[in-house]
């Protein structure tokens, strides 16, 4: 956690256009994110909660309203199906606890709520948490048995996590070229960060070799382009920046979300071209016009985008803007998203290493995102990170979530990040 | 009996066979064809009137399903709702009706009739030995295919079909060579031969369907016939749709105006001979029909022995509500911007007019993209397939094989019903993609 401020100059606030105030993050904190016999749901919240209260320099009796980031209850886990499981578990009473659900965009979806709730002025002060308990049960008794055995008696019969996004790697495929390279490029990318996070799930590098010849889950998705299902939870302080005032801050420069398709038709929808998801580009575009950013290529210093699965790291490049349609590959392979390149990708080893406690990771991603702002970010730091994006991309894309987020006060300290090649 | 005509006929074959070791032991033909793992009696039904062309609207059937069929009302509901046929009535005769009780049938239906025949072996015992499966539909009309030239039955105390372990005793077989076979089967043999008028001489072969397994060359020498298909058809009800495609096979073999006798065995029994039309090369055995797919050992018991896992959650309350939509692929087509989405939403996904009429969409489209998926129905793999629907409409589900050759992006799909589990001990029924 940071040490005690000092009081810098006054903090400057771009203007967003948007009536109500801006928000800003003045505390975030990350359980460690792995397989936990031996927490609970309520454990890890706690663990969240208490580490992003410590970092904002509040208690839990300065936070007025809470919001809470779990996408599935009664799956894996009998807690998250209401704000009652992180009011129980951190003994908050007497005041709002919102749960929201938005497949894996619940953690950023609930910082938008909260976000807006500030902005109403309906609180002063919120919590963010983003929460899941995923090995309670082992991986095949989880999200793949939640389509075989339930969901829609007809139309929901053969779709796996994996198998939604195996369709896109195949027609990215056909329109514009085998991903394959580039897929292994993001995983070994990404473990290689991962490797450097103490909190991440799975913490070694893995080779091209091991990612290619990984057992096959669907199409060209393999055991080595998928995230991990994990235990984990993130916590985030946000309050209004007049209130931060002489505190270490981020604003939240620009957050949106998108619904675009349905759940169990989204394969079936006109909008799915299979090469990128709409809700990723509508998201971003909204997010980017509240935050004023016009070229998403160049004005970004780091980014935590959804890698579910390789290939859809790739096609977040072009959606978020990063680069052009097609190009995904390029920028991977070039090494532009890496940590000597321009715009790092993933510096927490992203879902793919730390990996997918799904409520949680929307909010673990802005976690981050302020780590890298705050130079907090250890061997992984990005030096002079100003300016992050978070990305998360909920359901077979149904979702999408995006945030802007811009340190004000913090100057990072220069240093070169151990991943230079 | 007046002369029946069958104007059309076809013939569904499905594409499974047993592996080579498999066959061997299940003491089985290496090439009998067999119904996939999703496909059962309703499936091939509707699949093989989905072959037969111009169907009558609406249409009066006459079925014929085996003993693993228990509901033919099902059946008939997903042959309606599917749109494959109209049926306006429907005699269903029962499961171990013989071909020549099915000719006998259609000969007092309307004029065109549509009779369905299938053949599906029987579940719980996978060790037994197999018999081929398909199905076949003939429709009652002008001779274009065939002449029904006569059809005769009798009731004798044979006392035929005891329980012939592993397919009899050589005992056993000459017993019933003597007595059923050389006796009531050559009595109905000349029964049916007078009723045409005809001789044996003008027979180009017989197929004899029977309980017990018998020897080509000794029918022949008995009846001295050039050919004989003898057909093994045991109590499940298989047998019947055999007998009447091998008659089909045996009168394309020999051409228009060649003449087939059929011989049904079983406590007394039928026969009937059929005179080939002109159109009788019409008909289609899909004998080079594509890849086939083999069952392992494992795969044969898993898909025919008792199953005992239950299958998925479902909700009957969601299917009486989607399932007509759903199974009569009805998708909605907007009546502002005509965007055409599949399943029909309440508003245009496109526009958002809530002026979304329905339009049912075409069963042929292109793959747009792919993935072999291996958790879902692991160990084998699946594959899923988008396919962009000829008249508008997607459709996202399973394609019909589990192993290659795969779908690529580009290849045409054609949708076709299977099983796709049974859920609460209830059969449910979707659409899968199969090659053009």
């Amino acid at each position: 956690m940071s040490d005690a401020l000092s009081v810098p100059a006054p903090l400057q606030f771009p203007a967003n256009g948007r009536a109500g105030s801006d928000v800003v993050i003045i505390g975030a904190a990350s359980s460690n994110f792995g397989e936990f016999f031996h927490l609970g749901y309520a454990d890890l919240a706690r663990r969240a909660t208490a580490g992003a209260l410590q970092d904002a320099g509040i208690t839990l009796d300065d936070v007025d309203a809470a919001w809470l980031g779990t996408a599935f209850a009664y799956t894996y886990s009998d807690q998250g199906n209401a704000g009652t499981s992180l009011a129980e578990a951190i003994g908050m009473r007497g005041r709002p606890v919102t749960r929201v659900a938005a497949y894996c965009a619940s953690g950023l979806d609930a910082i938008r709520q909260a976000t807006a709730a500030l902005r109403a002025r309906t609180c002063d002060v919120a919590l963010v948490v983003g929460a899941e308990k995923m090995r309670d049960v082992g991986p095949r008794g989880s999200l793949v048995m939640q389509h075989v055995d339930r969901g829609h008696p007809l139309i929901s019969k053969g779709r796996t996590a994996p198998g939604m996004f195996g369709l896109v790697a195949e027609r990215y495929a056909a329109v514009y070229g085998d991903p394959r390279e580039a897929m292994t490029a993001v995983a070994m990318k990404n473990h290689d960060y991962g490797r450097l996070n103490p909190r991440a799930h799975f913490r070694q590098s893995v080779t091209a070799s091991a990612v290619e010849s990984a057992p096959r889950l669907s199409g060209k998705i393999g055991l080595l382009d998928a995230c991990p299902t994990t235990d984990g939870a993130a916590a985030v302080v946000l309050v209004r920046a007049e209130d931060a005032a002489g505190r270490r801050a981020a604003v939240l420069a620009g957050v949106a979300m998108s619904n675009d398709v349905g759940y169990f038709t989204a394969q079936y929808s006109g909008h799915s071209d299979f090469l990128g998801f709409e809700s990723t580009r509508d998201a971003a575009s909204m997010a980017y016009a509240q935050a004023g950013v016009t070229d998403p290529s160049t004005e970004f210093d780091v980014a935590e985008v959804h890698d579910c699965f390789t290939v859809t790291e790739i096609v977040n490049y072009e959606d978020l803007g990063f680069c052009g349609r097609g190009e995904g590959r390029d920028l991977v392979l070039s090494g532009h998203t890496g940590p000597n390149g321009g715009l790092p990708v993933n510096t927490s080893g992203g879902l793919q290493a730390c990996g997918h406690p799904i409520g949680a990771t929307g909010v673990r991603m802005v976690v981050d995102v302020c780590d890298q702002l705050w130079d907090r970010a250890g061997e992984r730091q990005v030096h002079g990170a100003r300016t992050g994006v978070a990305h998360a991309l909920g359901g077979p894309g149904s979702i999408a979530c995006v945030a802007v987020i811009r340190d004000v006060s913090a100057q990072a300290t220069r240093r070169q990040s151990p991943l230079a090649r | 009996m007046t002369v029946l005509g069958i104007s059309k006929a076809a013939v569904y074959v499905p594409h499974h066979r047993l592996a080579p070791d498999t066959a061997s032991v299940l003491d089985a033909g290496a090439d009998i064809s067999l119904a996939g793992p999703d496909e059962d009696a309703a499936t091939m039904l509707w699949e093989v009137l989905d072959r037969l062309t111009e169907l009558p609207e609406p249409a009066d059937l006459l079925v014929r399903l085996p003993l693993t069929e228990p509901e033919p009302r099902r059946v008939m509901a997903l042959v309606s709702a599917t749109g494959v046929a109209s049926p306006r009535s429907c005699l269903h005769l029962a499961a171990t009706a013989a071909s020549t009780d099915v000719l006998a049938a259609m000969a007092t239906a309307p004029g065109g009739a549509l009779a369905v025949v299938v053949d599906r072996n029987g579940q719980g015992d996978p060790l037994g030995t197999p018999t081929p499966e398909f199905a076949c539909a003939l429709r009652v009309g002008e001779p274009l295919v065939a002449k029904v030239e006569s059809v005769v039955t009798s009731y004798e105390l044979t006392f035929d079909r005891w329980n012939f372990a592993d397919g009899g005793t050589e005992q056993d077989r000459r017993f019933i060579e003597e007595t059923l076979v050389a006796r009531t089967g050559s009595t109905l043999l000349a029964a049916a031969l007078e009723q045409a008028g005809m001789t044996v001489d003008d027979i180009h072969g017989i197929v004899v369907t029977c309980g017990t397994p018998l020897r080509a060359a000794r029918l022949c020498s008995l009846w001295k016939v050039k050919h004989a298909w003898p057909v093994l058809s045991q109590t499940s009800g298989d047998g019947a749709t055999a007998a009447l495609v091998q008659a089909l096979r045996g009168l394309t073999e020999a051409g228009p105006g060649s003449s087939v006798a059929i011989v049904d065995l079983g406590w007394g029994g039928g026969a009937s001979v059929l005179t080939a039309g002109p159109n009788i090369r019409d008909v289609d055995f899909q004998i080079d029909s594509g890849p086939r797919q083999e069952y392992s050992l494992r795969a044969w018991i898993a898909a025919r022995g008792n199953q005992a896992t239950p299958g998925p959650w479902t909700s009957p309350s969601e299917l009486v509500r989607e399932g007509p939509d759903l199974l009569g692929l009805v998708g909605g087509r907007c009546q502002r911007c005509s965007s055409t989405m599949f399943p029909r939403p309440g508003v245009c996904e496109a526009c958002g007019s809530s002026e979304v009429q329905s339009r049912p969409l075409a069963r042929l489209g292109t793959v747009i993209t792919h993935s072999v998926d291996e958790l879902y129905a692991a160990p084998a793999p699946i594959q899923m397939v988008v396919v962009e629907l000829d008249n508008g409409g997607r459709f996202y589900g399973q394609a019909t094989r589990d192993t290659e050759p795969w779908f690529a992006v580009g290849d045409r799909g054609r949708l076709v019903l299977r099983r796709l589990h049974t859920g609460m001990g209830l059969p449910h029924y979707y659409w899968k993609v199969d090659h053009e």
